[in-house]
């Protein structure tokens, strides 16, 4: 599948309802859903033939591009019952049948690592976790939950934070590069935006746990 | 849900009584869907479901599984396609009761015409 038409499929992936903003609910746009999975799978292979997870999965637009990418497993968990009936309509409009894309509802950071028995099942997971604006530190919570699964994590990130990232990875026993910087235009959504869209520079990133590790936070 | 899906859960609930693996299927509520086999994910995935959990679960929905895998299961193609069947085409949801309030597969969607 060509870059520009997995774009066009992700058009058809609906977002949020009724976001919520302590979660900070924020759809990943196509355009950016279908940069950073081709990016995976043209550059490393890490989605076709793979077991994938989307952690925080919300409307699921990333568990469906990796499908549309030939991922043979995708699990996408979230906490948000609402997200997940929106990723469920979505699955169904992209004509996935059921079980391409199994949903789960739960904690991503307190149960996931723990009611997902099996590390090893995952290759990779690929998601767009909160920044932590709402819950400090979420946003490496969700990165330390995800090595626990997979070896391999990409994940989005706010370019001002990077130092953070890149320090806190090591600490987590893995090695992170920062693949590309992309400016992500998010519309106002909730009552406290008072500009109508706002320009996010945001790394997008690879994690791989070291060799010998369990990607067990320090 | 899937069984491969469902052999990746395990309950967190600290008073479960039933070792926390596997969560059961409601085995009235069973269907099967046919996909495509494909060796070399079958192949991958055996090395890391837990086979024991697996049998279990099938046993529960009322397919046979060996105890054992047989000797060299990874070059059995009539085994990984009863493999492939079990795991992939055999969809369910999970019973309720075991579950309970924090953990659900929302996998549910209504089945098309």
């Amino acid at each position: 599948m060509k870059l520009r038409e997995l774009e066009a499929a992700l058009q058809q992936v609906e977002g949020f309802r009724k976001p919520k903003i302590k979660l900070e609910q924020y759809p990943t746009s196509a355009h950016i859903a279908a940069h950073v999975l081709f990016e995976i799978e043209s550059r490393y292979g890490d989605l076709e033939g793979r077991s994938v997870a989307d952690l925080g999965c919300g409307c699921g637009v990333l568990g469906v591009g990796a499908r549309l990418l030939g991922a043979d497993v995708v699990v996408g968990v979230d906490v948000d019952a609402d997200a997940l009936a929106v990723a469920r309509d979505n699955c169904e409009r992209m004509e996935l049948e059921l079980g391409e894309v199994e949903l789960l509802q739960a904690d991503v950071v307190q149960e996931a690592p723990a009611c997902l028995r099996a590390r090893g099942i995952f290759d990779t997971v690929v998601m767009n976790p909160p920044f932590g604006t709402k819950t400090k530190g979420a946003d490496m919570a969700f990165v330390c939950a995800a090595l626990r699964l997979a070896p391999v994590v990409y994940s989005l990130h706010k370019s001002s934070t990077r130092a953070y990232v890149l320090s806190r990875a090591e600490a987590l026993g893995a090695e992170a590069e920062v693949l590309a910087q992309l400016r992500w235009d998010i519309p106002a959504m909730y009552r406290c935006h008072t500009r109508q869209s706002v320009d996010i520079e945001v790394d997008f990133v690879r994690f791989e746990r070291n060799d010998d590790t369990d990607g067990v936070s320090s | 849900m899937r069984l491969l899906t469902q052999n990746m859960l395990m309950c967190v609930k600290k008073g479960c009584t039933q070792e926390h693996f596997p969560l059961h299927i409601e085995a009235e509520k069973v269907e099967r869907v046919a996909s495509e086999f494909k060796l070399a994910f079958i192949k991958s995935m055996l090395e890391r479901i837990d086979w024991p959990g697996l049998v279990k679960s099938a046993k529960d929905v009322g397919m046979a599984m060996p105890a054992e895998l047989p000797p060299n299961a990874e070059n059995d193609e009539v085994f990984l396609r009863s493999v492939h069947d079990i795991l992939m085409d055999v969809r369910g949801p999970l019973c309720p009761l075991v579950t309970s309030s924090f953990l659900f597969a929302a996998a549910r969607a209504p089945r098309r015409a």
